[in-house]
């Protein structure tokens, strides 16, 4: 008896230790350990899917025009793997072939492609996309999926083309074996610039699955909700827009130019009404601008009235002016000595035409002196220091990135280190300075509202995809003055006359009762270092109407080849047919005398 | 019969009463997902611990020493009853009549205790002779368990060979008799894994255990799927019926793995609370057979209590990575019918014992 109790004394501590060793482990694995496993039993139960945002539309000034807009497609994909497990390769492909129209040996050569998975067919019919949910409910499409896609598409393409820019689909590394093109980024443009309000955000869902990872309906658990993104209304007139790019594209043609473009800016608060540039293809290269954007050569896709830089020429001969005039440098009813021509440094500058011994300050404007313009600047040079003067150029509204919501564009140049004895009168005729066409707009609007500098801008208002309410405005309001009343109000009256009586009478569009202000430029092309004889560019600045300014619109031809070059003879025209169009097509509703406020 | 119950140890009811109610929540909770009907395994399981309450209340009522007699005919009974699955059975299981389902190997386990423990109680005043006493015993044992191998069922025949073992071992057999088996059948055992390829496996995944620098995902998927739950569980657990890894993942949630999805839902705490609960049986059984007045009751009520412990020790050990898979359920847990009325019919007889042992104040 005794004998059996010290041996059952041995199998109690033999228990007993055995206790203390599944303890051990108990505890190893329920607690030491527990993160790491409740990591890998929560990876093993549940599944996480991602939806994608509807990317916000880009809207016209009116909300009429959708120039851009989001559009759920559905394509079919097939997991060739499990297609090739099932082998109904051929079955399956003669379904598919049969529902989508496609050639047999199509999708077989599909589902034996050596990846993982293929496309069958991008953006298939709600027809199409019926019969194969039935034939997969009835169990006899395995391996075939359905992808959910989003696709950016431009009602208005090639219009404004360039000031949208585009959005392509980015693959996201290692998350989609197909790599979809749903997730959209906005490249180029309005698309890049507003990025972060057009992209909206994603939905991240995460749901349990069982064992063969089928769905549990009832455990839809919303990590991130989807929230689609925000729409924009541009400062874009459509109509304005179109006009602008019709007239543009018949210039091109007529006077066989390297380029033109054209910019329409409302004075009051900096709104671009319509902005366009149009290249001529080069002779090699085969340009079809129906393509989509992306699919342009890089150069044809700039907008070119916010990237080119230029020498103005006359155009640039009211900012001079209105230094001077600012730094009392000259008196506005001041006469200044004219001479044949005037030296400066090495260099003689000569007068285009003969003028009388002495001009009043506004004729130098009205009829584009050189010689006048250069005295004024000798003066201003005489008086001022380089560093003082760029400051004051860039205080005009130069040098700087406009439109300010645009993606970073060239800021211009200016050299105040480098200038010379030369540079007197060449800046003063518009040379040795480099500008956008858009950076001139803003520098006219000022002139235009009385001197205040606007922030030309292609932003309106965020608006709220789903009712299309305001969620922010976007306010650019002009509170930086830049010039005295006095010296706007002079400057706008030399235009005035300038279209009445002087270079720029062929933008004159008093017979429609239109009042119009304007400075005609001729600017010699600099070519690999010298400037080219017979390379020109011919602008037109101009504002309507002139007492009361609604829109500022700049012409500029680059390099015409039909034999007339003088901003004069073949910018004004351009101005003058888009103005008249504008007044006549986009106003015929109501009396136009109302519209130009008279 | 309320005789038997007032003069039983109360701690082994308790004991027995905590196992059944957490052993049926734990089906219950294990089986929502198997079947359409979320309580089907849990009626069943329900009637089946009815119907062994009432064997175990039967069992309870008759005298121990009854069974001291008439050893004989139960031990023929189940040669037959093993025979007969051998010829006409599906692995274990022999069909009834009635449509229903009985494993003979579990009713072997008991008429083993019982057979044992009837001859080791002779007193042999010390001797004990191999050609005499001790092989004779051995062989007829070594029968029982090797018919239950060769259905094949090595679990069980794994646990009725451990209660060989041990009931010899108590009954103060030489242990240089009990070595000789043990040469003899060692050669067997090694030659198992080779010719039954899925012990083979079972012993590959377990040694995946003892291998340094493994992922965990590269254990045997079952292997993984236990530890998932137990380690997804922490101190208290996710909580009754949270339990995600028991829907559809962990393969057996409701027989063998539901020591897991009670770790799972439970916690640490709850899986200690299975463990003390059966070592209390075992050591409650060694109490008891320390108060008998005869060598016969005493064996009886150590062979009971360490058959229902070491095949829950098996069964946990098996699910914490400390022994191979063997298949052994988790006994009182566990979904299975016989398995529970025969369980609770054994014990059953250890209340009979229990009721008559030395009062001690």
């Amino acid at each position: 008896m005794s004998q059996s109790n010290y041996r059952a004394t041995g199998f109690i501590i033999f228990f007993c230790l055995l206790s203390l060793i599944i303890f051990f482990k108990l505890f190893l694995f329920t607690v030491i350990q527990y993160d790491n496993w409740a990591d890998l039993a929560h990876s093993q139960v549940t599944r996480q899917v991602i939806v994608e945002p509807l990317r916000g539309r880009i809207l016209s000034s009116d909300d009429q025009t959708v120039l851009a807009e989001s559009e759920v497609n559905v394509s079919l994909a097939i997991d060739t793997f499990k297609i090739r497990s099932t082998k109904q390769d051929v079955q399956i492909s003669k379904h598919l072939a049969e529902i989508l129209d496609l050639p047999v040996e199509l999708v077989l050569s599909n589902i034996h492609s050596k990846h993982c998975a293929s496309w069958v067919k991008r953006d298939i019919t709600p027809a199409e996309f019926q019969q194969i949910q039935q034939l997969q409910h009835s169990g006899r499409l395995p391996g075939v999926c359905i992808r959910r896609e989003i696709k950016r598409k431009y009602p208005c393409h090639p219009l404004a083309a360039t000031i949208i820019g585009f959005a392509i689909g980015q693959h996201e590394e290692g998350f989609e074996p197909l790599g979809t093109y749903s997730n959209l980024h906005g490249i180029e443009g309005l698309e890049y610039a507003y990025n972060t309000v057009l992209a909206g955000r994603q939905g991240r869902y995460e749901y349990l699955v069982n064992r063969y990872s089928a769905p549990d309906q009832n455990s839809v658990k919303i990590l991130e909700p989807l929230q689609n993104g925000f729409d924009l209304r541009t400062t874009i007139d459509i109509r304005l827009q179109n006009i602008v790019h019709e007239e543009l594209a018949k210039a091109l043609l007529e006077e066989k130019a390297v380029s033109v473009m054209a910019v329409i800016v409302d004075p009051t608060d900096g709104s671009i009404l319509a902005s366009c540039s149009i290249q001529a293809a080069s002779e090699t290269e085969d340009f079809n601008s129906d393509l989509p954007v992306n699919c342009w050569l890089p150069e044809m896709r700039r907008h070119l009235p916010a990237f080119a830089v230029f020498e103005p020429g006359s155009i640039w001969k009211p900012i001079i002016m209105s230094i001077a005039l600012e730094n009392q440098l000259v008196v506005q009813d001041e006469m200044i000595p004219w001479n044949e021509s005037v030296v400066c440094g090495t260099k003689r500058f000569h007068d285009w035409k003969s003028f009388p011994p002495e001009l009043k300050l506004d004729e130098i404007l009205i009829h584009s002196s050189n010689v006048g313009i250069i005295q004024v600047s000798q003066r201003l040079f005489a008086n001022r220091s380089h560093q003082f003067i760029s400051h004051e150029i860039k205080r005009m509204g130069f040098l700087r990135n406009i439109p300010v919501d645009y993606p970073v564009q060239p800021y211009g140049m200016l050299y105040p280190e480098m200038w010379g004895p030369i540079s007197v009168g060449a800046l003063a005729e518009g040379y040795e300075v480099g500008v956008t066409l858009i950076q001139m707009a803003a520098f006219y609007c000022a002139v235009a509202n009385g001197g205040y500098l606007v922030d030309p801008h292609f932003g309106s208002a965020i608006l709220n995809p789903s009712d299309g309410h305001v969620v922010r405005e976007l306010n650019y309001k002009p509170d930086i003055r830049i010039m005295s009343d006095s010296t706007s109000t002079f400057i706008r009256k030399a235009m005035i006359q300038c279209v009445k009586k002087g270079t720029g009478k062929k933008a004159n569009l008093d017979y429609l009762g239109c009042q119009v202000a304007g400075k005609t430029a001729t600017a010699k092309l600099l070519v690999d270092g010298s400037y080219a004889s017979g390379k020109y560019r011919a602008s037109f600045a101009g504002f309507l109407p002139a007492d009361n300014p609604q829109m500022v619109i700049l012409v500029s031809i680059e390099d015409p080849g039909a034999g007339a070059y003088y901003g004069g003879a073949i910018a004004a025209p351009l101005f003058h047919k888009i103005a008249k169009r504008i007044l006549l097509e986009c106003f015929n509703d109501i009396p136009l005398m109302e519209v130009l406020g008279c | 019969m309320l005789t038997v119950f007032r003069l039983v140890d109360p701690w082994i009811l308790i004991t027995l009463i905590a196992m059944l109610g957490l052993g049926l929540a734990a089906v219950l909770t294990a089986s929502v997902s198997l079947n359409p009907n979320p309580f089907f395994y849990f009626f069943r399981q329900l009637l089946y611990v009815v119907i062994g309450i009432g064997m175990l209340l039967i069992s309870a009522c008759i005298d121990y020493r009854t069974y001291r007699f008439k050893t004989q005919y139960p031990f023929i009974l189940a040669i037959v009853l093993l025979m007969a699955v051998y010829m006409f059975g599906n692995q274990s299981w022999l069909t009834l009549i009635g449509g229903f389902h009985i494993q003979p190997s579990e009713i072997a386990k008991i008429i083993i205790i019982v057979y044992l423990s009837y001859v080791m109680s002779f007193d042999r005043h010390g001797g004990y002779r191999f050609w005499r006493h001790s092989l004779p015993i051995m062989t007829t044992c070594g029968f029982l368990i090797v018919m239950t191998a060769l259905q094949p069922d090595f679990g069980t025949a794994l646990v009725m060979a451990f209660i060989t073992v041990y009931l010899l071992f108590i009954g103060s057999m030489p242990l240089r008799h009990l070595m000789i088996p043990f040469v003899c059948v060692l050669p067997m055992i090694c030659v198992v894994p080779f010719v039954f390829s899925h012990v083979h496996q079972r012993i590959d995944y377990f040694l995946l255990n003892w291998q340094m620098g493994l992922k965990p995902w590269q254990l045997g998927y079952h292997d993984y799927q236990m530890r998932l739950a137990m380690g997804s569980g922490g101190w208290f657990g996710k909580g009754f019926g949270n339990g995600i890894i028991k829907r559809s993942f962990l393969p057996a949630s409701h027989t063998d793995s539901i020591f897991s999805v009670l770790v799972e839902e439970g916690g640490l705490v709850t899986g200690m609370a299975v463990v003390l609960l059966f070592l209390a049986l075992f050591l409650l059984g060694e109490r008891t057979a320390r108060l008998m007045h005869d060598r016969f009751g005493a064996m009886l009520a150590r062979g009971i209590t360490f058959y229902v412990a070491i095949q829950g020790f098996l069964n946990i050990g098996v699910c914490l990575g400390i022994f191979p898979n063997t298949g052994v359920t988790l006994p009182l847990f566990s979904y299975g019918g016989s398995s529970m009325i025969v369980t609770l019919f054994t014990l059953g007889i250890f209340l009979n014992v229990s009721s008559q042992r030395r009062i001690v104040y």
